[in-house]
């Protein structure tokens, strides 16, 4: 079956304002990230603050141009579209903030923000309208009787399911959740990870989800992506992933995230340092100045991609790192 | 384990507002030992900073007030102390850090000043003292290059340092108590094992005893001895970290558990909460957590359950037991 969703080698740079002597400075925020989502997938996406995952999110729905590479979606390459052309394309491929409060309109209320997806993709007729968006309130688990109230008057669960219901009400097939559960409590991000599980069932999504947090990609995503200043690092089916990570960036982040389970022998890998700016991102491997492993190739060439199987890929020196077109 | 450093009875710390009364803290008692690390768990709005504010009575003023209850350190009652006995314990013998670095450093200051007047206003050390003494505390916390980074200003600094930063300004005065209310919320998984891992070691070396405020249960697994789960202004349950993670006894820490994603429950529902948690302007009667336990029974409605010792060290507010 041919994925869904399929970014071959997406680049892009942010330039920003010059310095005194008008030389420009560069961000390489996506640099060469090639994926695939197949349909109704999840494949989790983590890295840390400023790694470019957001950023990469945005490229693929089109929401900053990329500078480079190709996004197709369904086979047909939506970067070389014209904004109308692409317009069609945007119904089916949707996003759920991370921010549930930032991200709602606080001068419209609940019907109005949910209506208006309908609206700009021409949807003409009041009742259509409201037979739609009290169908998805429902499925979300919104109190219809409180569509008319404003955002802030609902708590950060609810709010979280209002974004859910905006970005699911045009019958998207991919979705992009950006940190979704990242501003929940434990209580409410349990049942708001549940709601994302029961639709993707009954809907048959596929979700690009955006996590810093490992346990909660572990828990939701059928493959993961980890990615390293600008790059991905490793993909691997989840199972694989957490059981035999390769990347030594990847077992740092596994060996990093704290278990509730105070029995458990204690065992550290502690990472030095801080992640590197990507104003100057290091030569070679870009994670070769804070990796416990490196050898002096690291510092030179940019590792290629070693595949242990079709499905687990990982871009390190250690294994080789032979480049397969 | 030594002996009780510090002794928090029945506290009650209530803000005015003109909506009316919240109950931030409402009936809190917990001890600390010397050198014992004492995690506070729970959501957000369930009062564990404001139990910490209380402390070092830091929480809004005049709103905010402490109605009942008592707060004993090292032997002496903090809770009649004037603000100028306060000043003159904080920062020298309890210390505490915050979630956001950016926003508890001074951003028109270098770094260093911060650790510089701490040391000149509680230790009377000279200038250039406080400053070699500085730069030896930055040394401590691993900060690369202290000698150029105590004059960097807090915005030149990534996260992690700044929290480095703080933690070397906490513990400046040797302090026999740091509250640490969520030290690295805001700080990347690998940044924030590090930093816990600093916490821990100057702690063992200092001998500092240390409050633990977090709402993520794998930190306390990883770094408290002791626990209390705070839910809605009160404390429902408080045991060895052992004890409760093997045997969790209140219905809301079984939940809490329940609700985290792990490796064993791939792919089963996560257990859920329903509800939200309750608004401490008008506070549910009873039991506080009682509309959203799956177990309620109906003194659940009309009584609160007061916290007992169901065995040694353990205690739990919940009529069940």
């Amino acid at each position: 079956m041919p994925p869904l969703v399929e970014v071959v080698d997406l680049r892009k740079q942010f330039v920003l304002s010059g310095n005194r002597w008008g030389e420009k400075l560069t961000v390489d925020a996506v640099s060469g990230v090639s994926l695939t989502i197949f349909q109704g997938e999840t494949l989790g996406l983590v890295g840390e603050t400023g790694c470019g995952k957001s950023t990469l999110a945005r490229c693929i729905l089109r929401l900053v141009e990329p500078t480079g590479g190709r996004v197709l979606f369904e086979g047909k390459d939506i970067l070389s579209l014209s904004l109308r052309d692409f317009h069609p394309y945007r119904r089916r491929m949707q996003m759920v903030f991370q921010d549930p409060f930032a991200s709602l309109n606080p001068r419209k209320t609940v019907f109005a923000i949910l209506e208006e997806p309908l609206i700009i993709h021409g949807e003409r007729n009041l009742r259509i309208r409201r037979e739609k968006v009290e169908a998805i309130a429902e499925r979300v688990g919104l109190d219809v009787r409180l569509l008319r109230n404003y955002p802030h008057e609902f708590s950060g669960g609810q709010r979280q399911r209002i974004g859910i219901a905006r970005a699911l009400i045009l019958e998207p097939e991919f979705v992009v959740c950006d940190e979704p559960v990242s501003a929940l409590d434990v209580s409410i991000r349990a049942q708001i990870l549940n709601l994302l599980c029961d639709l993707q069932e009954s809907l048959r999504l596929s979700y690009l989800f955006i996590a810093h947090d490992l346990s909660v990609v572990r828990y939701i995503s059928h493959r993961v992506a980890v990615m390293y200043l600008g790059r991905i690092v490793e993909i691997a089916p989840c199972e694989e992933l957490f059981a035999n990570p390769l990347h030594p960036y990847t077992r740092a982040l596994l060996a990093a995230l704290p278990v509730p389970d105070p029995s458990r022998p204690w065992k550290r890998m502690l990472l030095e340092g801080d992640p590197p700016s990507p104003l100057r991102p290091p030569s070679g491997c870009r994670f070769h100045t804070r990796c416990p492993e490196r050898m002096d190739i690291c510092a030179v060439y940019p590792p290629g991609a070693f595949f242990l199987d079709p499905e687990h890929v990982v871009f390190c020196h250690l294994y080789g790192g032979w480049e397969m077109v | 384990m030594g002996k009780e450093l510090l002794v928090v009875e029945n506290l009650r710390t209530y803000i005015f507002t003109p909506r009316g009364v919240i109950r931030a803290v409402d009936g809190v008692s917990f001890t600390l030992d010397e050198e014992e690390t004492l995690g506070l768990v729970g959501e957000s709005g369930c009062g564990k900073s404001m139990t910490a504010l209380s402390i070092l009575k830091l929480y809004p003023k005049p709103q905010g007030r402490i109605v009942e209850g008592t707060i004993e350190f090292a032997g002496e009652s903090l809770v009649e102390k004037s603000e100028k006995e306060m000043q003159r314990i904080r920062g020298k013998s309890i210390s505490m850090i915050f979630q956001e670095p950016m926003t508890s450093l001074d951003p028109v200051f270098p770094v260093g000043e911060g650790i510089i007047e701490v040391l000149m206003v509680h230790q009377g050390l000279s200038r250039r003292e406080a400053k070699e003494r500085a730069i030896e505390l930055l040394r401590m916390v691993r900060i690369p290059e202290p000698e150029r980074r105590i004059h960097a200003y807090p915005h030149q600094l990534s996260g992690g340092m700044r929290q480095r930063v703080m933690i070397a300004q906490a513990l400046a005065c040797r302090p026999k108590l740091l509250i640490a209310d969520e030290p690295t919320t805001a700080l990347d998984v690998t940044v924030q094992a590090q930093i816990l891992e600093l916490i821990r070691t100057l702690k063992k070396e200092m001998k500092t005893a240390v409050l633990l405020i977090t709402h993520d249960l794998g930190v306390v697994a990883e770094h408290c001895e002791r626990v209390a789960v705070m839910y809605a202004g009160k404390i429902v349950e408080k045991a060895g970290v052992l004890s409760l993670f093997a045997r969790p006894l209140h219905p809301y820490t079984r939940a809490l558990l329940g609700a985290l994603p792990r490796a064993e429950s791939k792919k089963q529902r996560l257990e859920v909460i329903p509800g939200t948690v309750p608004d401490l302007l008008s506070p549910p009667p009873g039991c506080r957590f009682h509309p959203r336990c799956q177990r309620r029974i109906a003194l659940c409605f009309a009584e609160e359950p007061p916290l007992r010792e169901v065995e040694k060290g353990h205690e739990v507010a919940c009529h069940l037991l």
